[in-house]
């Protein structure tokens, strides 16, 4: 799926609006800092809505999230992109977050396509483009993919749901994923 | 809490924040201890007798290569991991390329080696002393790291502390290269090494209290929303 010169330059002057903010903020502009945890918690909560369900969990971790953010607003050099920064800070918080209360391995966490190692702001670009593929598929491998890599299910907690054994699961899950990636691989291609 | 409430609070404990040094001075600084440190260490040690004929052996002038660029590197990206947004991925691939060297030149010096006899001398108590060392001659280059890590944030405090400990340890191992007179393989496995995986589970056991982060953010989560996790 190809990005449009348009939206291309959208993400080059919101990248330009979160460093501008950032640096106010850092010097103590406290109408700027307001703006950018604005800015920061709907991007945030966004990142976050299709990977939690539970309103109550994503709202605990939005709050740890923005005070991480304000306990390391002094690392961010101002050069660098501050979504970068700011989606590493996320996704860390969103592991240990998920690691600590609901004991789950960080494999079973990052064992998503968009999870390979990427930049975390090509990982957001990446994420949106995954979930355009993903809702084009046939309904049955469709909601695999929600249940197992959006809201986090087990293989065998998924293949109950579906009511299908976990082996036929898996297979769904395989031949979902390759789909998809074949598709955004095209769209790399035809950019 | 409520957002708006929450950031009404963050905004009132704004104050104006001194920024982190920058990355390439931290690293720099990183290196150049790890120079003064070497020197140092060197000096104050007695090197081994025939430091002449190993200076002049490939497989010794590799596995010293290879532990410094490994201990270096994970001391660099320990540094990294401190910058939230940067990419540790050409660090680790060299530090991964450095250990795949030493551990190949290892096995064949372990292969030339074999012998029961070897193995007896290697596995040798006195061997204990090396270990010593390599944790002695950590400590310097750890407070070094430390200081400079708990000038960034470490979000993913647990790795950022494994290689802090674990680049201490490789520094520690770098110098017994030029004062432990054993080229023995096992001997250099077992005092050598283990010390600094050890070090390394250590560091990743501590990581979130030798980086500071952590403490910081649960300082500041009370502070704020009067909370202690």
């Amino acid at each position: 799926m190809a990005i449009s010169t348009t939206d291309q330059n959208m993400a080059k002057d919101e990248r330009e609006e979160f460093r501008l903010l950032a640096l106010k903020s850092q010097k103590g502009d406290a109408e700027a800092y307001e703006e950018l945890l604005n800015h920061v918690y709907d991007k945030v909560q966004r990142f976050l809505i299709p990977r939690i369900t539970s309103e109550e969990t994503r709202e605990d971790i939005l709050q740890d999230v923005l005070l991480s953010v304000h306990v390391s607003l002094g690392s961010y050099s101002g050069k660098d992109s501050f979504l970068a920064w700011l989606f590493t800070i996320t996704r860390r918080r969103l592991i240990d977050f998920l690691r600590k209360k609901h004991k789950r391995t960080v494999e079973e966490i990052t064992d998503g396509p968009w999870f390979e190692l990427q930049p975390a702001e090509e990982e957001m670009a990446s994420f949106e483009h995954f979930l355009t593929q993903m809702n084009k598929l046939p309904e049955a491998k469709k909601r695999a993919v929600e249940l197992v890599h959006l809201e986090g299910k087990s293989t065998s907690e998924a293949a109950e749901l579906l009511e299908i054994s976990e082996n036929n699961l898996r297979v769904t899950l395989h031949r979902a994923v390759k789909e998809i990636k074949g598709n955004l691989k095209e769209g790399e291609r035809s950019k | 809490m409520e957002r708006t409430e929450l950031i009404a609070r963050l905004k009132e404990d704004l104050t104006p924040v001194k920024r982190s040094p920058s990355l390439t001075l931290r690293m720099g600084s990183w290196m150049v201890s790890i120079v003064i440190f070497g020197v140092v260490a060197i000096l104050v040690s007695q090197t081994r007798a025939d430091i002449h004929s190993v200076l002049t052996s490939p497989l010794f002038l590799i596995e010293s290569a290879a532990i410094l660029i490994a201990g270096t590197t994970s001391g660099i990206i320990a540094l990294l991991l401190s910058t939230p947004g940067k990419q540790t991925r050409w660090y680790s691939m060299t530090g991964i390329g450095a250990i795949t060297a030493w551990i190949l030149s290892t096995i064949v010096a372990f292969s030339l080696q074999a012998s029961d006899s070897t193995l007896a001398s290697g596995l040798s108590f006195h061997g204990i002393a090396c270990s010593q060392t390599v944790l002695v001659f950590a400590v310097a280059p750890a407070l070094v790291l430390a200081a400079l890590l708990r000038t960034g944030s470490a979000v993913s405090g647990k790795t950022a502390g494994a290689l802090l400990l674990a680049a201490a340890g490789m520094f520690g191992m770098f110098i017994l290269q030029f004062t432990c007179a054993s080229s023995q393989s096992l001997h250099i496995m077992v005092y050598h090494l283990l010390p600094v995986l050890a070090l390394g589970a250590l560091g990743w056991y501590l990581g979130s209290y030798l980086c500071g982060f952590e403490s910081r953010l649960r300082k500041k989560k009370a502070q704020i929303l009067g909370q202690i996790d």
